[in-house]
């Protein structure tokens, strides 16, 4: 488990990170979200042990990560523009990374490089951005580290690769007991994978929850009726948002779903539909219920 | 979680050899060119010389020479130095190379992603470094003891020279390499630490540098205790670049000091261990910023603002007497260095007009000092100590040459007057005292700043002294140890003012025992060291060489023992200077053929040789009517003003010429006689100079041998001579006219 406690970054008068606190539990999937300079990539790196937090606490399992050999072999970090030594071939850094990373499985690292048919033994600086971000992210599966830090890690993989990658990612959760940590400026990568999402906004985390809590009592009710809607027919409801397009209505709600079905139902619509929500629109509704304006948080 | 903490991560460190092989491998092609290769080379051509004669090689008089240049610590021809400078070179090369990683984002994220301490990323670095020197020196030196085993001189290695070589050029590599890491630590970019390695290593001494240069622009009576460069005469390798300390040690082929040893012993892992300190403070998150630590920015900026403008105003002084312009180039010296800085830090040009403020405090404050220096606020130039509080006064008259036995017998008393004076009388300290607080009374009083004034002597040379412009150093000893220096030049010091002073310290009486005891000193030295060695009974043959060479040996090893006394270098050095002992150029004897010059400059070894040569080789003056010689060149040097002179050349074939050439030449006395013995290219090769200089003429013979192919005389010209730089002794006695009259001046 991963617990960040009131963490504190800046970069001279740079504030990066205030007073970000969070956890990550064993058995989920850690997904953090927002914009270019929120400070994602600067909390991924204070979890990975590479900047030390000016002040708050970082701890895995209870241990502190900086500098600390024991827990850093526990954790691999995949950065947003991966390094590997000049002229090295992937298994070159293999070499490298096995000297460092006491469980490394070299038949899953073959494995892997088999199923995605790479060239263990081709040069890295002739691959193309997507193959380099497979080859890392074998190497990191490859070390069996119980916690591997994704930094936009889906940026230039192709959709047939980004589902593979989820996949070995949903399948180390379900067998290897990995902590994926996510990060992503785009909601919809994490949309079916992420179980557990949290908004960094200006170096502040606006939103913190899993995502099963957050789809709880929120629907999305599409309905017509026999006149034009006013906000007025539903206001004992907690609507988030409803749009009317002449005697259309969309709305989204939040409360029990009966309770929502019978207040539109007396209402006597000609037509009713609940449709499912992206996390995009559970994500905008949290945001604004919280009164951040979502729309420029969110992509 | 607990964790072990290692400094040293073993597979991490294999697989770092593994990625910067290059770098060894560069120092191994490197050091093969300057260490094996050379053995090959000296050994091959030793052997060529022999000429397929049943000699051994590692008996011939040369090899032993041979070994100690190649592998002693002492070299002749600079080859330490040469070694020296390699290592420094790839110290900072490797030093640059392996911290690399630090001034670049994403391998700084890489890395210190890994499950690696930085202590551990360090000294893995540096071990890295330290191998990577080590094994391809080691291997070459090697390598270069195997060729010395082929040619069967193994046995010759100065090994103890040897040790002292490889240890002190390492401790060379060390030394750059520790303080390139320490910038490297300090930087977050490739330039910023270039420019940090050059900051750390010589800040101090371009600080020191320019407060001597300073001080003597501003004080006149200031004298500093050695010339800039001068690091014999009291420079601390603290006050000076460590590296440069190490490389003239090296060039001098002498062993420091014990206590400095220790010193450089110590100085590269206090360095390092400082060096990974800040590596622990570092912010990682700082790479690609020039200064990684943000409280170094303004003492790097200031200080090397200070130095700027200092350097700009002292730079304007010499171009310049205005003083406007001095204070303009003060200002603008500090401005640019400022500018410069502020671009580098922020890396936007704007920026250089950031941070004025403090650069004009900076600048008013220097401006203050030295104004306030040049008004002599401190009166540091009017500065006398209590007589009672000065144990002992020394006067040094260096406006002249130091007293000599030519200027006793060549000039008159007077000009040597003013020379030197020690004294511990109270009365005569008291006096002096008195005096120079005339002195500066009538300074001050002067009407005419002209007349007499030592204002008016900062630009001039010391060299256009004349009689009437006079500088007298003096030291002050004091009671508690402290010693002061000043220097008080004088222009136009009227006649009664130096009489004062020669009345109160009673000068003449003084130099005249002096100067009785220096030529008592001079008359044994020409009499009873070198009397029996005597061009004459050489060359005649009167006197056999067994007999000759050990005293001539034994007087080699007085006069290097007198040498290591005077250059204050280690006894068993093996390179001494040079040492001139000079007799009166106009003697009261000009037929006495008796030695008074003896210049050594060699190392001792190869001097023994030498020495041996002159006793012991047949063929070393040609024997005989022509003695293999085919053809004399004679040349005729007229001596011109100013010492400029101008040759004229005749060429003899006719052995007949050449023999009674020769033969006038042989059984007279010689003015001078210097021998320049070849050991690779030419058996026979040498010069016999018999010059006679009384009248303005001079003669220079060479003669030649044939060429190695049997074909037309080879003929040495001056530039021949030059290249084999090689003149190891110099004996000279006296010519009578008859001699240049017989060679047909």
């Amino acid at each position: 488990m991963i617990q960040l406690d009131k963490v504190n970054k800046s970069f001279g008068s740079l504030t990066a990170l205030r007073e970000v606190t969070m956890q990550v539990e064993d058995g989920h999937i850690f997904g953090l979200v927002g914009t270019n300079g929120a400070g994602k990539s600067t909390l991924l790196r204070i979890l990975a042990g590479i900047y030390r937090a000016d002040s708050g606490q970082v701890l895995y399992d209870g241990a502190p990560v900086y500098e600390n050999i024991p827990v850093k072999q526990e954790i691999f970090y995949i950065s947003d523009d991966p390094y590997y030594f000049l002229n090295a071939s992937i298994d070159e850094m293999k070499s490298y990374y096995r000297n460092l990373y006491p469980r490394f499985d070299q038949a899953l690292y073959t494995k892997l490089l088999s199923g995605l048919d790479l060239d263990p033994n081709r040069k890295l600086h002739t691959f193309s951005k997507g193959m380099l971000r497979q080859a890392i992210i074998v190497l990191a599966f490859a070390s069996r580290s119980h916690y591997i830090l994704f930094d936009e890690t889906f940026d230039g993989l192709d959709p047939v690769m980004r589902q593979a990658v989820k996949r070995l990612i949903a399948s180390g959760v379900a067998e290897n007991e990995l902590v994926p940590v996510i990060a992503s400026h785009n909601l919809r990568e994490l949309e079916d994978i992420a179980d557990h999402v949290s908004v960094l906004h200006r170096g502040s985390m606006v939103l913190d929850m899993r995502l099963d809590d957050m789809r709880a009592d929120i629907y999305k009710i599409q309905c017509a009726f026999s006149e034009v809607p006013t906000p007025q027919w539903f206001q004992d409801l907690d609507v988030i948002q409803m749009e009317v397009r002449g005697r259309f209505a969309t709305l989204v709600v939040r409360a029990p779903k009966a309770e929502i079905l019978a207040a539109v139902q007396a209402r006597e619509p000609v037509f009713m539909e609940t449709i499912p929500l992206t996390l995009e629109e559970i994500f905008i509704a949290q945001m604004e219920g919280i009164g951040y304006e979502a729309k420029h948080i969110l992509l | 979680m607990k964790q072990n903490i290692s400094f040293c991560n073993g597979r991490s460190l294999g697989h770092t050899l593994r990625r910067y092989w290059w770098l060894g491998f560069i120092n191994l092609v490197v050091f093969f060119f300057a260490m094996p290769l050379p053995a090959l080379v000296a050994f091959y051509n030793h052997a060529r010389n022999l000429g397929g004669q049943s000699v051994i090689l590692s008996e011939t008089p040369d090899i032993p020479w041979t070994m100690q240049a190649l592998y002693g610590y002492a070299d002749s021809q600079g080859g330490l130095v040469i070694l020296m400078l390699l290592a420094m070179g790839l110290a900072f090369v490797a030093g640059l190379t392996l911290l690399h990683y630090l001034h670049d984002r994403r391998q700084v994220n890489f890395f210190h992603a890994q499950p690696i301490r930085r202590e551990a990323l360090f000294v893995e670095r540096v071990l890295a470094a330290v191998i990577l020197f080590a094994a391809p020196l080691v291997v070459n030196q090697l390598l270069a003891l195997l060729v010395a085993g082929l040619y069967g001189c193994l046995g010759l290695v100065p090994w103890g020279g040897l040790l002292a070589k490889l240890l002190w050029v390492f401790v060379g590599y060390l030394m750059v390499l520790s303080i390139t890491m320490l910038a490297g630590t300090l930087t977050g970019t490739t330039f910023a630490q270039f420019e940090m390695s050059a900051l750390i290593g010589c800040l101090p001494m371009v600080l020191w540098g320019l407060g001597v240069l300073l001080m003597q622009q501003c004080y006149v009576t200031y004298m500093a205790p050695g010339n800039l460069l001068g690091v014999s005469q009291g420079f601390t390798p603290i006050m000076l670049c460590p590296p440069l300390y190490l490389l003239i040690y090296g060039a001098q082929g002498v062993y420091p000091p014990a206590g400095w040893a220790v010193f450089f012993l110590i100085l590269p892992p206090v360095l390092l261990a400082a060096a990974l300190l800040l590596y622990r403070l570092r912010a990682l998150e700082r790479a690609q910023s020039p200064l990684v630590f943000g409280v170094s920015r303004p003492i790097v900026r200031l200080s090397t603002c200070a130095a700027a403008s200092v350097a700009m105003a002292l730079l304007f002084s010499v171009m310049t007497e205005s003083l406007f312009l001095q204070i303009l180039g003060l200002i603008l010296g500090a401005l640019l260095c400022h500018m410069f800085c502020q671009a580098q830090f922020y890396k936007d040009f704007k920026a250089m007009f950031r941070g004025l403020p403090s650069l004009g405090v900076l600048t008013a404050l220097i401006l203050a000092v030295i104004i306030g220096m040049n008004l002599d606020v401190t009166g540091y130039d009017r500065y006398l100590p209590d007589a009672s509080a000065v144990r002992s006064i020394s006067l040094v008259q260096a406006s002249r040459e130091d007293f000599s036995p030519l200027e006793y017998t060549g000039g008159s008393m007077r000009e040597a007057q003013f020379d030197h004076l020690d004294t511990e009388d109270p009365q005569v300290i008291e006096d002096v005292l008195a005096f120079l607080e005339q002195v500066y009374a009538l300074a001050d009083a002067q009407e005419d700043p002209t007349a007499f004034s030592w204002f008016q002597t900062r630009s001039m040379s010391l060299s256009n002294v004349s009689y009437n412009n006079v500088v007298i150093n003096l030291r002050f000893t004091l009671r508690n140890g402290r010693q002061v220096f000043r220097r008080l030049p004088m222009i136009q010091v009227p006649d009664t003012v130096l009489d004062d002073l020669e009345a109160i310290c009673n000068l003449p009486a003084y130099l005249e025992k002096h100067q009785a005891v220096q030529i008592a000193q001079l008359e044994e030295l020409a009499e009873a060291k070198y009397t029996p060695i005597t061009m004459d009974t050489f060359l005649r043959g009167e006197q056999t060489h067994t007999d000759a060479t050990p005293a001539v040996i034994q007087a080699l090893r007085t006069a290097i023992a007198m040498d290591v006394q005077e250059q204050g270098v280690h006894r068993n050095d093996p390179v001494v200077g040079r040492l001139r002992f000079s007799a009166p150029e106009t003697s009261d004897r000009p037929d006495a053929a008796y030695v008074y010059i003896l210049e050594v400059r060699a190392s001792y070894a190869n001097t023994l040789r030498v020495l041996e040569d002159l006793g012991w080789n047949e063929s070393f003056y040609p024997q005989g009517p022509t003695a293999g010689i085919t053809a004399l060149r004679v040349y005729r040097e007229t001596a011109g003003e100013n010492d400029a002179s101008s040759f004229t050349s005749y060429l003899f074939t006719d052995p007949l010429a050449i023999d009674a050439i020769l033969q006038a030449a042989r059984p007279r006395e010689y003015y001078r006689y210097s021998v320049t013995p070849s050991s690779y290219d030419s058996r026979y090769h040498f010069i016999v100079r018999i010059c006679y200089t009384d009248g303005g003429y001079g003669w220079v013979l060479e003669p030649m041998n044939e060429t190695d192919d049997g074909g037309s005389p080879m003929i040495s010209t001056s530039t021949g001579y030059a290249e084999v730089d090689y003149t190891m002794v110099f004996l000279s006695g006296c010519v009578p006219q008859a001699v240049a009259d017989a060679l047909g001046g």
